[in-house]
Formats: structure tokens, C-alpha cells, sequence
């Protein structure tokens, strides 16, 4: 009854898959006798194959194809003139040639047959002397075609007008996916229909035999077994790894309905390459990696989830992978032959002597001798995965943009402080693609370690002279404010200030002093306000105008209320820019919000760089108190100065100082400039200690003896007692102007 | 009030102004004095012709030429110059603290032409307020007109304006008012990322600056900065001549040519270490050497020091008697005259 059920419910799909597929009218002869039974059984259990371990592949100017036995060396080499890359299919070598789709002989090289002269080679697969080839045409009628070569001879050809896929030989059958969904097995021996399925409920473009059992899929692999063929209306769900965004979007597997590409495509080179394998519970990936091929980077992935196991770079393009249980072969575009294990490590290599374009490798079941008995590796990856995602990120070679940004994007996962350099170094480097640089300072934005690293960072500066470049000033300003480092805040100031600070890095830069509480800012916000609130409707600078005003306000910066009600009440100036100012005296009146004091930040008040042990008796630098016990004595006469321009409304001052490796002071620069005149030759006179450092720029600020004691704590936040009236509070910052 | 009536009464007042003010009004240059000016042209018509000023721009001149005939035979009313003068800031400060842009623009050229302490004041409130771009860059040209030191703080604010056009014409400007404390503005704006920037402070250092400049202005001289050279060159002082012939790279003074020119034409610089220059290249005996002093003697031929000239032709003779050619006797042709 059940064996009866069963052969009516054959009948029906043949004759359902016949009459759906009349829409496209394939040429497949009608399908033969039922011998479903007969074919399943074959079908489904192919054996084990037994080939020789081999690469092929096409060299460089000239091009030649030249094939290896990796147990013996250099087979043959024979000139072509390739228009895809090599397949290895059993004891032959397909190729899309000049002359067409060819087949050549394994083991000699010579050409066996020419398949076809105008159509593209999509796929071919072996068996002991038979090759199957699929073909496709850019004509409309066919569009498709599958040949069988028998030796030396195309024993029979059938087109298709609607496209095939990747075939397998199975046994006596010859599978073929074709139309996306369908899967027709075909008698190796003449070419006619034995079955035809058609699968709804997934895409299938591709047949691979691989030890012992045979697969269908495009979006992963799907095991063909007898269940499977006789419940093709069942919702059947390809095995595949766990899918992920990764640089260059490689395939799980490439469309097989299209062409093989060419061999300089870069296709060759960014692949994504597995292994379908089986354990007891069923279908796995080989090793449970995925190795990402992106030119010269080399990505273990695991399978089962979204991380990282290794990275490795090399010298040169990878143009071919295979991969073995518990390694990986790989070549190189110089001709390196590599065997890596799981761990990233070379095992065995060898030079094939020869540059290349792209190879096919079978190694079969071939390995070298016992590669890991006592065996050390040749040559191994960085100790640390942090370590080789740097050295993936910082590989100096511009067609690695996607592929190193990616290395930065896990690497910005690493919580420790030297991550933190990295991305520093990444963000603020010159020439560097701007995908990583993109990243870098993206995660350097969210950075919550590393607050030496930051302060570090914002301390350098550009000079044209010294031939140095700006930090990233945004991306610091950001971290900075999420590690909530107080001590950033002159630094950041300084940068507001220096017209080498990019506008766009601006916003970030005033947002941080407006997270940080910085009062001493308002000066600065407020000349930015005043000097800038008229630029024109569309100015690049407005986005930086709208935070600054944000800022004054939410400083509660009252002194400044002048300002910003001037702006507020200015024609000349955008609308936009008026109502944000209007915004900004809202803010002013608000009650204040005591930021609460977290971790992070006592954490970062508390962090002082540790000086280096060394016998120069001069200090590193120029810090903070150096510079306090510097200018004290200073202190009544510039207290004098303000004194003097407190009638313009002038309550305190900044001044910015070159001071030399000697501590002599270079040049000075004062804030508001009407205290110029007053304060440069008070300031003259001023002696640091010599550096070892070099030529540091430092800025301080000082208030009037009039300043009062809320001016003062404004100045100072976090100080309960005010300095005393009467003298100058200075403030002190150190930073390296350039290094000599 | 009427704007118009602001205009005329602006426009009546800088008239009557004219011609009992020019004189104190520093000379503006020939293009200034030749621009239209555009809020007089109304004001033309109320004007009186008795007080129109021989020295009033042309265009001025030309706007009340009409107005001369149509004047009325009663004699207008003859302001005091000190009342006329201050009813003229009072207008222009008002349109200079209106929100419209045309009437800020004519009072800039009204103050500029006002001259004086006051009116440069005006400016540098103006400005202190905050001005669009391109009025901030009129208002500096105004300040370099007024010429008034007390511009100068407002200038150094604007050397640090985002904008690199307007911190190059602030630097210009702190160099065209010879700003006392300027330069160390300067010297930063020396490393500052826009060439023109850059440039302009070397030339306002040249201008400013003293000998404490050098160091930075040698830097910058090597990082290719425009006009670095014609700085030092106006700085240097004698001692400093070694220094700078100790740059020209195994006595080729090529790079260095633009600075000893300078000094040689800079009428400051001491006649004696003019001199000893020139026995310096002779020193050097370096073709470049001799061809910088051929030069010199060249542009000296008629007129200059005597003893300059005589160092020059000194030199030149002691240069190429030391690398005479010397004779083959072999080599010379048959019958080839000695």
C-alpha cells in the first residue's frame, strides 16, 4: 500500500515538475522510464573519491596554465590564453579559453576537447574519465547546456533555454541544478532525464559530491538523501554558517549560474571558502571555520558564531584556498604554497616557483609528511588576537580599505587602553583609506578606556613648521567626554582655538567641554559665538555655532548673556542662529545640574602620568604644577592686567605660550587680546625648567584680583575653597607644541 | 526714523564736513578716493554747492555738481566743523549698528574717510559684535585706512577668525598699522595651516617684527613659506650675516640670494656690513658668489656708495684672478692672435 502510494506520488511530481516547466519549455528530453527507486538509491550514495592531490593554476605575463602534483612538484606548464580560471574535475583541467570551453588532460596538459566554442563555462565536475560541463549563452534560446566529455570525446550535449548550474557526477548520474529551484538527474551514459524535482522552498544552483555524499544549495548545502528527493514539496532548510556582514560581502557559495570569472578578477581574491562536514549530529562546517580570503588578509571565522579566531597577513594576494580537516591550503599570488593550521599557523610550504594569477588546488586526501609531529611551525601569527587585528588594521596597502576597517571594527571590541592607541594612531593617520580611518575614529569616539592614552593625544598639535599633524580632535573630544577626563578640557579648549582643528571636529570638541562642565570654556565659546554668528545661512561653521551657544547656555555662562543676546537680536545674522541663541539665554536662567561624579570619572582626576625611569635629570614635560610654580611669582602683575581691562568687562585671561626644550618662552599669544599689550612683557620674563620633550605649548589662564569667588569656582569646578581675592588663579595646561 | 532722512542728514554733515576736515582726514589711497561713494549720491540733492571741498572724491564731486545749480540763493547754514564732525559718527555709528548690510558697508566708507580715533573705536565695537564675512574683511580695510593703533587688538581677535581669508587679512592689516605686541601673534599665524596665512605674517614680521623672529622665520623659510626670506631680510642684523651665508649649501648662495639682496637694498642695514658682505661672497668665490656681486655692481654703476661700489669691483677682480683661465699654448690655433 505505502510502496503503491508512494510511486502514485511520483507519477504526480513528475508529471507536476513536467507541466510547470512547460511554461519554460525546456529542452530536457521527457524523463524515461520510473527508475526513481533505482536512482535514488545510487544517487544519493556516491563513492568515496580517490584523487590525485594537485594545483593548477595560471601564472602571470606570460600567461601559462601549469599544474603541481603536490607529492612530486611540477607537472607540466603549457601557454594559454585563459578567459577564466582553471577547474580541476577528476583527471582533467576545464577552462574557458580563447578557443573555448577546453578540457585538458590532467596529467599531460594536452587538450582533450573542446566543448563548446561560443558558450561561457559555469561550472564541471569529474569523474575517473568522464567530466561533466555546464554552459551558459548570452543568446535567449538556450541558454544553458550540459555536455558530458568521455575521454577525448563530447559523448552528448543538451541545451536548455533557461539557465543551469554547477553539475555533479554521482555514480552513473549526472546532476544538474537548472531555473533556480529545479534539480533534473540525467544518465551519464546518453543524457536523458531520470528525474526531475522541483524545489520550492529554497534555491539550489549548485551539485557537489564531497566524500561520500552528495549536496545541492546556493544559500548553504543541502544534503540529497532519499527523504529529500521524495518530499521535494517539503520545507527543506540548507545547512549553512552563521550568516554575517563581512568586508567585500563575499557569497556563502558563488551564483552558479554564472560564468567563472576571469582570472585577474578580483573575485579570486576575496572569497569566502568552507567545507561542509558531518559529525554525529548532523551537518557542520569543517573545523567550525569560515576563512575569509580579502587579497592579502586572512580571516578565521568561527562558524557557529560572529567572531573572530585569527587573522593573518601576508606579502602577497592569496589566489586559491582548499580546506582539509584541521588545515588549510593556501597560495599566494609569488607561488608560496602554505598548509595553516586551525590556529593560523604554518605548517608546511612550499615554493611552486612560479607568479600567479589564480589556482584551483584538490589536495584530495593528500598531507604533507607528519607536519605536526614535533614539527614547529614555520612561520605564526601575532601572539594575541588584538595583536594581529592591528596588524590586519594597519597593513599599508589601499585595496584593503573594507578588509582592515573590518579589523578595526573588532578590534575596537578590546576594551584594554593600547586599543585605545590604536585607533588613535588609525584615525589620525595621513594617508590611510578612508573606510578605516571612518572606523577608527568612530570607535575611538566610543572609547571608555585609555584616558592617558586621550590626554596624550589631545596634547600634540599641528604644527606647519615642525611638520606635524593635528590630532583627531573630534573622536578625542568624544572619548574624552565619555570617560569624563576633566583634564582634556584645557587641551580641548586649546584645539577650539587653533585654526588647524577641522570645523567638523568642532561640534564634538564643544559638546566635550559642555559634558565636562568646563567653565573655563565660556571665554572661549563666547569669542567663537561672537566672532562667527554671522556667517552666512549654510556656513560649515553653523553646526558648530548651534553647540557652542548650546554650550554657553547650558554653562550657564551668565557673563556672557550679552553675547547672546546681541546674536539673538542681530538681522545680520540666520535665523537659525538667533533662535539658538534665544535657546541659549533659556538655558542660562535653568537650574543648574550638578553632573554626578561617576567612576569614570574620579578614576581619570586620579590618573597622573607615571614618569619614566631614566637618568636625565630634566623633567619629560612641562606639567601642570611645573608650569603653576613657574608663573607665580607672575601672578599679582597679570592679576594687574586684568585689573586694568575690567572695564571692557574682562575677568580673567589665557595665555597661550610656546615655550622651548630650554624653557624659554618662544611666543605668546593672549586671550582676550586686549590684555596683549599687558600681559606679553609680564609673561617675557617667565623661565621654565629645560625638557626633555622639546617645544611645549601651554596655556593658562588667570583672573583679576576682582574676581569673584563664584567667577572663581566657575573657573575652578570641583574646588570647594576659592583662591584668595586679590590674586591671580591661574590654571595651568601643559601641552607639546611640536617635538624637535 | 526715517532711513532716508538718515542718509541725507549723514550725507549733508560729511559735505559740510569736507571741506573743514580734510585735512585731518589722513589721505586715503587713489583706488579709495576714487570709489563711488554710494550714500553720497542722495544727499547731493540738500547739499550745499558753497561747501563743496576741492579735495571730495570725484564721484562726491560729480553728485553735487547738479546740486549746485539747483541750489537755493539763501546761504545753507554753516555747521561748526567739531559739531558736524560728531553728528557724522553718530550717523555713521548708527547705520554701522543697524542689521542691514548696505548701510553697515556705507558707514565703514563714511568712518574711513571720517578718520580718527573715534571713528576706528566704531569699527572695532562693530566688529567686537561680530560681522559677516565679507564685512568683516571691509572693516579691516576701513582700520588700515584709519591707521589707528588701537585697532589692533581687534585685529589680533580676527587673526584667529576660522575663516583663513580674513586671519590673512588681519595679519596684513597688524602689519600695515606696524601693531606694537603683534608679533607674536605673528609668529603663530607663521605655523598656521593656510599659506596665505602664512605668508601674510612673514610679510607683516618683515614689517613688525625684530631679530627674535628669525629662528621661526628661518623655520618657515625652509617649509617653503612665501616671503620668509624678504623677512629675514628686513630683520637681520649684521651679526646675523654669517648665519645666513652659512646656508648657502657648499658656497652655492642660491638659496640665501633673496636675503642678501635684501640687506644690500635695505637702507637700514649698515654700510660697513654692506662691505663686509660683499668680502663674505668674495670669500666664497663661488660662481653664484660672483654673479650675485656683478649684480650688485650692475645696479650700482651710477649711483650709490663709492666704497660699496669699489668692495663690489674688489671682489669681483680678486674672484676672477684667483680662477683665471688657464693658458694651453698647445692648444691655441695657429696664427690666432694672443
Amino acid at each position: 500500500m505505502k510502496r503503491c502510494q508512494l510511486q502514485r506520488f511520483w507519477w504526480s511530481c513528475l508529471l507536476l515538475a513536467g507541466c510547470g516547466a512547460q511554461s519554460f519549455r525546456p529542452q530536457f528530453k521527457p524523463a524515461a522510464a520510473p527508475t526513481q527507486t533505482v536512482v535514488l538509491a545510487d544517487l544519493v550514495h556516491p563513492k568515496p573519491r580517490d584523487e590525485r592531490p594537485v594545483v593548477v593554476g595560471l601564472t602571470t605575463d606570460p600567461m601559462r596554465l601549469c599544474a603541481w602534483d603536490l607529492s612530486a612538484g611540477l607537472l607540466w606548464e603549457r601557454p594559454v590564453d585563459a578567459k577564466s580560471a582553471p577547474i580541476i574535475a577528476a583527471d582533467a583541467v576545464v577552462m574557458q579559453e580563447a578557443s573555448g570551453v577546453v578540457v585538458r588532460d590532467l596529467a599531460s596538459g594536452e587538450v582533450r576537447a573542446v566543448v563548446d566554442e561560443t558558450g561561457s563555462l559555469v561550472g564541471a565536475d569529474g569523474l575517473g574519465h568522464a567530466v561533466v560541463v555546464t554552459l551558459a549563452y548570452s543568446t535567449a534560446s538556450p541558454r544553458g547546456a550540459v555536455a558530458y566529455v568521455d575521454g577525448s570525446s563530447v559523448r552528448w550535449k543538451e541545451p536548455l533555454n533557461l539557465p543551469v548550474g554547477v553539475p555533479a557526477i554521482s555514480g552513473p548520474y549526472v546532476v544538474v541544478p537548472w531555473a533556480t529551484q529545479r534539480l533534473t538527474v540525467l544518465a551519464a551514459s546518453d543524457g536523458h532525464e531520470l528525474a526531475r524535482y522541483h524545489y520550492n522552498s529554497t534555491v539550489i544552483s549548485h551539485a557537489s559530491v564531497d566524500r561520500g555524499r552528495l549536496y545541492v544549495g546556493q544559500l548553504g548545502w543541502l544534503r540529497l538523501t532519499e527523504s529529500v528527493l521524495e518530499h521535494p514539496e517539503a520545507k527543506l532548510v540548507a545547512y549553512s554558517p552563521q550568516k554575517r556582514e563581512l568586508p567585500g560581502q563575499p557569497p556563502l557559495l558563488r551564483d552558479g549560474y554564472m560564468p567563472i570569472t576571469d582570472p585577474d578578477n578580483a573575485y579570486h581574491r576575496l572569497q569566502l571558502s568552507w567545507r561542509i562536514g558531518h559529525d554525529e549530529a548532523g551537518a557542520t562546517t569543517e573545523n567550525d571555520l569560515l576563512w575569509l580570503r580579502f587579497y592579502r588578509l586572512l580571516f578565521a571565522l568561527s562558524a557557529s558564531e560572529d567572531q573572530i579566531r585569527w587573522v593573518r597577513t601576508f606579502d602577497h594576494d592569496l589566489v586559491g584556498a582548499a580546506i582539509q580537516p584541521g588545515a588549510l591550503f593556501v597560495v599566494d599570488s609569488a607561488g608560496m604554497l602554505r598548509l595553516l593550521d586551525t590556529g593560523g599557523a604554518t605548517l608546511f610550504s612550499r615554493d611552486l616557483g612560479r607568479s600567479l594569477r589564480v589556482v584551483d588546488i584538490r589536495p584530495g586526501a593528500w598531507l604533507p609528511q607528519s607536519p605536526a609531529a614535533g614539527k614547529q611551525p614555520t612561520e605564526l601569527p601575532p601572539a594575541t588576537l588584538r595583536e594581529q587585528l592591528n596588524a590586519a588594521a594597519v597593513l599599508d596597502d589601499d585595496r584593503l580599505g573594507a578588509g582592515r576597517a573590518y579589523a578595526v571594527e573588532r578590534l575596537a571590541t578590546f576594551s584594554e587602553p593600547e586599543v585605545t592607541a590604536n585607533l588613535i594612531a588609525l584615525c589620525a593617520a595621513r594617508k590611510i583609506p578612508q573606510p578605516v580611518q571612518s572606523a577608527a575614529c568612530l570607535h575611538l569616539g566610543e572609547r571608555s578606556s585609555g584616558a592617558t592614552e586621550v590626554v596624550q593625544a589631545l596634547r600634540q598639535r599641528a604644527s606647519f613648521l615642525e611638520d606635524t599633524a593635528a590630532p583627531s580632535v573630534g573622536p578625542l573630544a568624544q572619548a574624552a567626554a565619555k570617560m569624563q577626563l576633566k583634564q582634556a578640557g584645557p587641551l580641548l579648549i586649546s584645539h577650539a582655538e587653533d585654526p588647524s582643528t577641522p570645523t567638523r571636529d568642532l561640534v564634538a570638541v564643544f559638546e566635550a567641554l559642555e559634558h565636562l562642565g568646563q567653565r573655563s570654556a565660556v571665554a572661549s565659546l563666547e569669542r567663537f559665538v561672537r566672532l562667527h554668528h554671522a556667517e552666512p545661512q549654510g556656513s560649515e561653521l553653523a553646526p558648530a555655532l548651534l553647540a557652542a551657544m548650546h554650550a554657553l547656555g547650558a554653562l550657564h555662562a551668565r557673563a556672557q548673556r550679552a553675547t547672546l543676546e546681541d546674536v539673538a537680536a542681530d538681522t545680520l545674522t540666520p535665523d537659525a542662529m538667533r533662535d539658538q541663541a534665544r535657546a541659549a539665554l533659556a538655558l542660562l536662567d535653568a537650574p543648574a545640574v550638578v553632573p554626578k561624579p561617576d567612576a569614570a570619572a574620579n578614576k581619570a582626576d586620579e590618573d597622573d602620568e607615571p614618569d619614566e625611569e631614566q637618568t636625565d635629570p630634566r623633567p619629560y614635560s612641562l606639567t601642570a604644577e611645573v608650569v603653576r610654580k613657574a608663573l607665580m611669582p607672575l601672578r599679582p602683575e597679570l592679576g594687574k592686567c586684568v585689573q586694568q581691562a575690567q572695564g571692557a568687562g574682562v575677568r580673567s585671561g589665557r595665555v597661550s605660550l610656546v615655550v622651548d626644550a630650554h624653557g624659554s618662552v618662544e611666543g605668546i599669544f593672549v586671550a582676550p587680546a586686549t590684555l596683549q599689550a599687558c600681559v606679553e612683557p609680564v609673561v617675557r620674563n617667565a623661565k621654565f625648567p629645560a625638557t626633555r620633550l622639546g617645544r611645549q605649548r601651554i596655556t593658562h589662564v588667570f583672573h583679576g584680583p576682582s574676581a569673584t569667588k563664584a567667577s572663581l569656582r566657575a573657573a575652578a569646578p570641583g574646588k570647594k575653597k576659592a583662591p584668595r581675592a586679590g590674586a591671580a588663579a591661574a590654571r595651568p595646561v601643559a601641552q607639546p607644541a611640536a617635538k624637535h | 526714523m526715517n532711513g532716508s532722512w538718515v542718509v541725507r542728514s549723514a550725507m549733508f554733515a560729511t559735505l559740510c564736513l569736507r571741506s573743514h576736515v580734510s585735512a585731518q582726514v589722513p589721505a586715503a589711497p587713489a583706488a579709495q578716493a576714487a570709489k563711488p561713494v554710494a550714500a553720497a549720491a542722495p544727499a547731493a540733492t540738500v547739499a550745499p554747492a558753497a561747501t563743496a571741498p576741492v579735495a571730495k572724491p570725484a564721484a562726491v564731486a560729480a553728485a553735487a555738481a547738479p546740486a549746485a545749480a539747483a541750489a537755493p540763493a539763501a546761504p545753507a547754514p554753516v555747521m561748526k566743523p567739531e559739531a558736524a564732525r560728531a553728528e557724522v559718527l553718530q550717523t555713521a555709528k548708527q547705520r554701522l549698528a543697524s542689521g542691514d548690510d548696505a548701510n553697515v558697508r556705507a558707514a565703514l566708507q563714511t568712518l574711513s574717510e571720517l578718520g580718527g580715533d573715534p571713528a576706528a573705536e566704531a569699527i572695532v565695537a562693530r566688529l567686537h559684535r561680530g560681522l559677516p564675512p565679507q564685512l568683516i574683511e571691509l572693516a579691516i580695510d576701513s582700520l588700515v585706512l584709519l591707521h589707528r593703533p588701537s585697532a589692533a587688538p581687534a585685529l589680533l581677535e580676527l587673526a584667529q577668525h576660522r575663516r583663513a581669508p580674513i586671519r590673512a587679512r588681519a595679519i596684513g592689516a597688524l602689519g600695515a598699522l606696524h601693531a606694537r605686541n603683534a608679533q607674536s601673534a605673528l609668529l603663530f599665524a607663521l605655523d598656521d595651516p593656510s599659506p596665505d596665512v602664512r605668508s601674510a605674517a612673514a610679510l607683516a614680521l618683515g614689517a613688525v617684527g625684530n631679530a627674535r623672529a628669525l629662528p621661526a622665520l628661518w623655520a618657515a623659510a625652509d617649509r617653503g613659506v612665501e616671503h620668509a626670506l624678504d623677512a629675514v631680510a628686513s630683520l637681520a642684523t649684521p651679526a646675523e650675516v654669517k648665519t645666513v651665508l652659512g646656508r648657502a649649501h657648499e658656497g652655492d648662495i642660491t638659496p640665501v640670494k633673496a636675503v642678501l639682496q635684501g640687506l644690500m637694498a635695505r637702507k637700514t642695514f649698515p654700510l660697513d656690513a654692506k662691505v663686509n658682505l660683499v668680502r663674505a661672497l668674495q670669500k666664497l668665490g663661488t660662481p653664484s658668489a660672483r654673479a650675485c656681486l656683478v649684480q650688485w655692481l650692475d645696479e650700482r654703476k651710477t649711483e650709490g656708495e663709492p666704497r660699496l661700489r669699489q668692495a663690489l669691483f674688489a671682489a669681483i677682480k680678486q674672484i676672477d684672478s684667483a680662477h683665471a683661465p688657464i693658458k694651453f699654448e698647445s692648444a691655441a690655433a695657429p696664427g690666432a692672435k694672443p
